[in-house]
């Protein structure tokens, strides 16, 4: 084997390695950077008007993120809407909420996956045991939708056109414009990206999200965003410091944790958009107009202090 | 900025495969390597107006994406003897995350490689970078550069040659 032969050979022997991260994520994450820096600089010129030389040491050296001050959530908000904008397209997020209250009737689980593009699947759990799954297939204007009650043994199929393709809505709070005061505007499910960051949005012009701090969320520093409604509940954010990617939401009572949500943003690999496929109903299964009236009131207990989402 | 922001949408795109693929060279494990890798093309990305200036931006971020990862490293070993840290250094997870993708017996060849030599092949077969911008990324001369070029070929030659012959054996 002469040179040539190979560093042909150890060229060719790489030519299956490809980089998965997606460019949306790269960009993301530099404008954060860019931030922590020019926040960094910020710190230390207000320093040096205010305390001297002395002083400027001390501030260039914060680790950033500092926790961000009140006025520092339309900012938060911004950076979030943008890191959601970019991952849109390129990752699959995987919600699951967890219901802990203590006036629910039953410990209830629900598993969300949702792709950019409309397709998604959600499946209820309820003392373990899956009682209902939804799933949405959008093929052009077309949007099938399944579902299956497990407790009942009955599966139904819809299809229906929309005029001009276009993506379902995942969530009931993102659907319309949310007007501002709505308790369940603040707690309602949002399951995809463009619903969390719509919410987000709305809920920051209105005044009424405010970005009170940090908190160690996994392992991970996440931004705190927090929304107290009139009677006693609290939704908060918590967002990935460095990537501003929501990772976590709790809603809590007087102090007492209701429900919560966990983010996770998956890859689109083969394994992860299997997840977005319709689900199939088991073999002996009756087809039914409507599946999943028949175990809604089973699970709308168990749900009660959160908005559902649409079907899907 | 857009126009910024496109010069390297496109800068990326063209290297990213061969930024990884030079970086996993002389690291020897994918997710460390994409993990190095993608932090450079952050930086890269946040400082995009120096760095596009540089003669060879790629390079760049292969140079940067080495040296996260030899921060990290430390960072994970700190507490490991120092007596250790030489062996440790000069070896990367041989193959590993990477068999589906590399044949074995150039990964082994490639990982058996001391480090500076590996960097070298990295840069000069993967990233095609000729003797002179290697040794201003590597920050040695030309001269030492091409020494380790040959040495490194000789060796990969040699152990690739041993191993297809005892394969060819095992066949027989």
């Amino acid at each position: 084997m002469n040179d040539q032969e190979l560093i042909t050979s150890v060229r060719q022997s790489f030519d299956k390695v490809h980089m998965s991260v997606p460019e949306e994520l790269i960009t993301s994450r530099s404008r954060a950077v860019q931030a922590a820096r020019r926040r960094r600089v910020a710190v230390g010129v207000a320093a040096i008007a205010t305390s001297g030389a002395a002083a400027v040491t001390a501030a260039l050296i914060i680790p950033g993120p500092a926790a961000p001050a009140t006025e520092d959530t339309a900012y938060v908000v911004s950076q979030v809407t943008q890191a959601l904008t970019a991952v849109r397209a390129n990752a699959i997020l995987f919600t699951q909420m967890t219901i802990t209250g203590p006036d629910s009737v039953t410990d209830a689980v629900m598993d969300m996956w949702r792709g950019g593009d409309g397709q998604g699947r959600t499946e209820i759990f309820v003392s373990g045991q899956m009682v209902s799954e939804y799933g949405v297939a959008v093929t052009g204007t077309a949007i099938t939708r399944v579902s299956i009650s497990y407790r009942d043994k009955t599966w139904s199929r819809a299809v229906s056109h929309s005029s001009t393709p276009s993506v379902p809505s995942a969530s009931a709070s993102a659907q319309d414009t949310i007007p501002c005061g709505s308790a369940d505007d603040a707690i309602g499910i949002s399951v995809n990206a463009k619903a969390i960051a719509d919410q987000l949005r709305s809920r920051e012009s209105c005044g009424l999200l405010k970005a009170d701090g940090t908190a160690t969320v996994g392992g991970v520093t996440a931004i705190r965003l927090t929304e107290p409604t009139n009677d006693g509940v609290t939704a908060s954010w918590y967002v990935n410091s460095a990537t501003y990617l929501p990772i976590r939401r709790t809603v809590t009572q007087r102090g007492v944790l209701l429900s919560t949500d966990a983010f996770q943003w998956l890859p689109r690999t083969a394994a992860n958009l299997a997840r977005l496929s319709l689900p199939v109903a088991p073999r002996g299964f009756a087809q039914v107009a409507n599946a999943a009236s028949a175990t809604a009131s089973l699970v709308l207990g168990a749900f009660a202090h959160r908005p559902l989402p649409g079907r899907g | 900025m857009e126009n910024q922001r496109l010069d390297f949408a496109e800068f990326y795109r063209s290297s990213r495969d061969d930024c990884l693929r030079a970086v996993l060279v002389v690291v020897g494990d994918y997710d460390s390597a994409q993990e190095a890798v993608a932090e450079a093309f952050v930086r890269a990305c946040a400082s995009w107006r120096a760095v596009s200036r540089h003669p060879n931006p790629a390079a760049w971020v292969a140079r940067t994406a080495l040296n996260v990862n030899v921060s990290r490293w430390r960072r994970r070993h700190r507490e490991v003897p120092a007596s250790d840290l030489a062996a440790l250094a000069d070896t990367p997870a041989a193959g590993s995350g990477v068999q589906d993708l590399i044949d074995p017996q150039i990964m082994s060849a490639l990982a058996r490689l001391p480090a500076r030599q590996r960097q070298v092949i990295a840069l000069r077969l993967i990233l095609d970078l000729d003797t002179r911008a290697t040794a201003k990324a590597l920050g040695i001369r030309p001269n030492t550069v091409m020494a380790h070029m040959a040495r490194a070929l000789a060796a990969l030659r040699s152990d690739l040659h041993i191993a297809r012959e005892s394969q060819q054996e095992s066949q027989r």
